[in-house]
């Protein structure tokens, strides 16, 4: 029998459909990471990306036995995931109102670290706020796709069928997303 | 490639989404092309820098919980045989459906028939097929009704759905008021007797039967037609045909004890009523209602 790590995702959520525990942890250990940093990357939040995690993933284990094979597994979880996300953006009407510029707490405790280390840990910690905050002025469907594509590493078609646009609509919207980005990114110097 | 598909393909490659074919063709247009070669280093900067959000891992706490939270679920939903048996039970009967419920339809009707008909003057035979074919025909419009259908387009899915509404507005008229009753009734009261006794009792089934047909399928007509935007007397017709077909073997049982004239009044007026009822009901909805 092949051990765990060399099944595919959709041998895993068979097994575990099955009652096999043991592939609901292999499962968790693939995917637990990318979909907590997905919610921290779009919140900022630390407290609601652990409580969304725990959503998404108790989501999943309740709706398992409708799950087909056939279809990708990651654009299920990644389906779940993003509309939990939507959920949390709804309850707060705009994204803005969740994260408050003004908060100080990632600032300081960034420079606090930063100020026992050398210069150029000082500018990745700078450049980590200026990359946070720039990602946080975009719309929430451009930073979604930005946030699939370059830290899930989705394909644009998988996004697509996660957000159900097609590939080349979800592809104009990243591009516009990364033009944004651009110019809210340009005062940073050519190192950084 | 041009400078156009370099702006459509920028984000795929940045992404390595890119066939190695492609990837080739845009390096190559790149080698030739200072503005987009220019864009393309803008863009890779700006990917660049977003690794500077690192990825944290899932604080143990929060995985505990999750795990915890999950095993409690499992132990208490998919641990056992006899939930694990009924959700392949589940898979098993699913196709099944369609047939089970159109049994069970005809089940329903015969009962609450065997109530008001004399059964024995039908022959085993008889009852047999006229079972078997309301089974069958219950079953079919069951399947349609189970199928995928697009709102837009003609659906057999909400065709079914106008029939089997319809169905079940025959079917409690009919137990509050059988139709033979409501002829009977009609014969003896005195504002309808002048009428009635004009009509031969063959003309007297077609109207009734008429009725009792063209108010449950325009009811169940229009209902169902919001979910569409044209063709009533088509879409009227295949599901007034439909809900005939349905109400056929009901009235093959209850009309044995009538003469041949009665029946044929009675299956003439069934088929009217069904028909423009389907029609009625349809147009009245593509015209009438306010948030078609």
């Amino acid at each position: 029998m092949r051990k765990m790590k060399q099944k595919t995702d959709e041998e895993l959520m068979l097994m575990w459909t099955a009652g096999n525990f043991k592939a609901f942890d292999a499962l968790f250990n693939r995917y637990g990471q990318k979909v907590y940093n997905l919610f921290l990357r779009s919140l900022r939040q630390k407290e609601t990306s652990e409580d969304l995690l725990q959503e998404c993933f108790m989501r999943l284990a309740e709706s398992r036995n409708r799950y087909h094979p056939q279809n990708s597994f990651t654009s299920w979880l990644f389906t779940i995931a993003m509309n939990l996300l939507r959920d949390q953006y709804r309850k707060k009407q705009r994204f803005q109102a969740t994260f408050s510029p003004e908060d100080p707490e990632p600032k300081l405790r960034n420079f606090a670290d930063s100020r026992k280390e050398p210069l150029n840990q000082m500018e990745t910690a700078e450049l980590k706020i200026a990359v946070e905050k720039a990602l946080q002025t975009l719309p929430a469907d451009q930073r979604e796709i930005i946030v699939l594509s370059k830290y899930q590493g989705l394909s644009y078609a998988e996004i697509g069928d996660i957000l159900a646009l097609s590939p080349e609509a979800a592809k104009q919207k990243a591009y516009r997303g990364l033009k944004t980005l651009r110019q809210k990114l340009a005062h940073l110097s050519e190192e950084q | 490639m041009t400078c156009e598909d370099i702006n459509r393909l920028l984000v795929s490659f940045l992404a390595h989404d890119l066939s190695p074919k492609q990837e080739k063709q845009f390096r190559k247009h790149l080698a030739g092309c200072a503005s987009c070669a220019r864009e393309t280093a803008e863009f890779e900067t700006v990917w660049r820098r977003l690794d500077a959000v690192p990825e944290e891992t899932v604080p143990l706490p929060t995985k505990e919980t999750i795990y915890d939270r999950i095993y409690r679920l499992d132990s208490k939903f998919t641990k056992t045989v006899a939930i694990d048996l009924w959700y392949s039970l589940k898979k098993t009967i699913k196709p099944l459906a369609p047939l089970f419920m159109g049994l069970l339809t005809t089940i329903i009707f015969a009962f609450s028939l065997s109530f008001r008909t004399d059964l024995k003057l039908i022959s085993p035979l008889g009852l047999t097929i006229a079972g078997g074919l309301w089974t069958g025909l219950f079953t079919l419009v069951y399947y349609l009704f189970s199928m995928g259908g697009n709102m837009r387009e003609l659906s057999w899915r909400f065709l079914a759905q106008a029939t089997l509404i319809a169905v079940g507005i025959f079917l409690l008229i009919t137990a509050f008021s059988p139709l033979p009753h409501a002829v009977r009734f009609c014969s003896r009261f005195q504002f309808t007797q002048p009428f009635m006794e004009r009509l031969s009792l063959g003309g007297t089934y077609f109207l009734f039967g008429t009725l009792y047909s063209l108010i449950p399928m325009t009811v169940g007509a229009y209902f169902c037609a919001s979910r569409w935007g044209n063709k009533p007397i088509l879409r009227g017709s295949i599901a007034g045909a439909m809900f005939m077909l349905l109400l056929t073997p009901g009235i093959f049982l209850q009309c044995a004890p009538f003469a041949l004239g009665i029946v044929l009044g009675w299956f003439g007026g069934a088929l009217v009523g069904s028909v423009v009822g389907g029609v009625l009901g349809f147009w009245a909805r593509i015209h009438f209602a306010k948030n078609y």
